[in-house]
């Protein structure tokens, strides 16, 4: 097992939510779906929203809502020091660490709540969207915009909540 | 007479001691919300170190875009200041300590002819600026004593717009940190461009790491650099909210508390002077029952 078990972290700024050994990490950057299993190459890169999925052995893959963030592979001496268990300092492991603003376990969504947010983002959307054709002068143009992404960007990962629990929940 | 002069005393002595359950109660609320809050920046810490290693990354990709982006800048000709203070007083120092070595920042720059900007955090700082005539142009206020993440978002996104509009040269973040609980420091900090991760790192050691291995980018790393400029600016801005509010939640409570020895030994001053009060009273009507009593007597003599 401690050939392939590598350290995986998945941290927001407010926890760590997932912090453990796994054998598979499964997610994707702008560029592709990637995996990662032990010995992986090191990598940095962004992570689009989506799922990443978490492997480990003996037990159910565990499936985490991201919406965005980053990733690094590091492999070292001792990098999953304090992660994994019963790797001896000798091994060169490696650890995962995605970083998320905001993340979620995907059976945990609170699925009343995605769908009030989702309700609430529609109705702030139609209200930003008529009130931007409205808007005149140039200042209340770029305001109405950044609160028309801010609202379809609420949107979105309300749904994406929802499309998650309805799958994995 | 006299027993006016104690019945007044009785009165200070009641109302120290109202005032000193007020602060012995703030003092105990402040205690529990140091432990708060210093959980809170314990949890931060994976994802602001996780950061940091990415940044450093990163900029070792992409050397020839990290310079472009990160490091301080040559010419300096307009700055904006972030401050970040408390939303409540009774804190002791906290607040004005930040204040003043804002100002003193902020007066450096203008002697030099540099432009200064501000935006502030915490209801305590714009009539401290307004005063010396210096307008924050926007004011965050209601989260400095619990900031959620959404609210450094919020706070990023004001700071850097005017930075990437040109506007500005250099953002400056001047806040308290918590290094520990007996020790919080007021420090200013360039937050844009960001800090380059290399400077200060001497180059032996970049030659060592670079022999580790080969990195993958996905995407570029100049691409991604873009992307984590502003997320790392939110890590940094949510780092010092939250270290901001575990050091207003440290100097309250050790405010409190010597409010609280104060309002004891005050009071105990005040049942001093009262009881003395009380005692001359009684010797003064004792004296005067006496030399009635001898008087009386001695006019019985004469008879």
């Amino acid at each position: 097992m401690a050939d392939h078990a590598m350290g995986v972290e998945v941290v927001t700024p407010e926890s760590a939510l997932f912090r453990g050994t796994a054998t598979l990490v499964v997610a994707a950057t702008s560029e592709g779906d990637f995996s990662v299993m032990a010995d992986h190459a090191e990598l940095i890169g962004d992570v689009v929203p989506g799922i990443v999925r978490i492997e480990a052995e003996g037990q159910d893959p565990l499936s985490i809502l991201v919406h965005g963030g980053f990733v690094q592979v590091t492999t070292a001496d001792g990098a999953a020091e304090g992660i994994v268990d019963g790797v001896g300092a000798s091994d060169r492991s490696t650890r995962v660490t995605i970083l998320a603003r905001i993340a979620e376990i995907a059976h945990e969504i609170d699925k009343p709540r995605a769908e009030r947010a989702k309700n609430n983002a529609e109705v702030r959307l139609a209200e930003v969207r008529a009130s931007s054709t409205r808007a005149g002068d140039d200042a209340s143009l770029s305001e109405a915009l950044i609160d028309l992404a801010q609202a379809e960007a609420d949107l979105a990962r309300a749904e994406m909540r929802l499309a998650t629990s309805a799958v994995l929940g | 007479m006299a027993g006016g002069q104690e019945r007044v005393l009785r009165r200070r002595i009641k109302s120290v001691q109202a005032t000193r359950k007020i602060t012995k109660a703030m003092e105990l609320i402040a205690a529990s919300q140091i432990a708060r809050a210093q959980a809170r920046i314990a949890a931060n810490r994976p994802y602001k170190e996780g950061m940091a290693a990415i940044i450093v990354e990163a900029a070792k990709g992409d050397p020839r875009a990290a310079k472009k982006m990160l490091g301080t800048p040559e010419k300096i000709e307009n700055v904006l200041v972030l401050c970040i203070v408390g939303d409540r007083g009774l804190s002791g120092a906290y607040n004005s300590s930040v204040l003043r070595a804002t100002e003193r920042f902020v007066n450096e720059l203008r002697s030099k002819g540099t432009g200064i900007r501000l935006i502030v955090v915490g209801k305590k700082a714009a009539p401290y600026f307004r005063f010396r005539g210096l307008d924050a142009e926007v004011n965050f206020v209601g989260f400095a004593d619990k900031p959620e993440f959404t609210d450094a978002r919020d706070v990023a996104a004001a700071t850097a717009a005017p930075f990437l509009a040109g506007e500005v040269d250099q953002v400056v973040l001047v806040s308290t940190r918590f290094h520990s609980a007996g020790n919080q420091k007021v420090e200013s900090k360039q937050l844009l461009p960001l800090v380059d991760p290399r400077e200060g790192v001497d180059e032996d050691e970049e030659v060592s790491t670079k022999l580790e291995g080969y990195t993958e980018f996905e995407p570029e790393a100049e691409e991604l650099l873009a992307a984590l400029a502003p997320a790392a600016l939110e890590s940094e801005i949510f780092s010092a909210l939250l270290e901001g509010s575990a050091s207003f939640h440290t100097s309250q409570q050790r405010a409190m508390a010597s409010a609280t020895e104060n309002a004891d030994e005050l009071a105990l001053s005040l049942t001093r002077i009262m009881n003395r009060a009380r005692q001359d009273a009684i010797t003064t009507e004792i004296m005067e029952i006496v030399s009635g009593a001898e008087a009386l007597r001695q006019e019985k003599e004469h008879e």
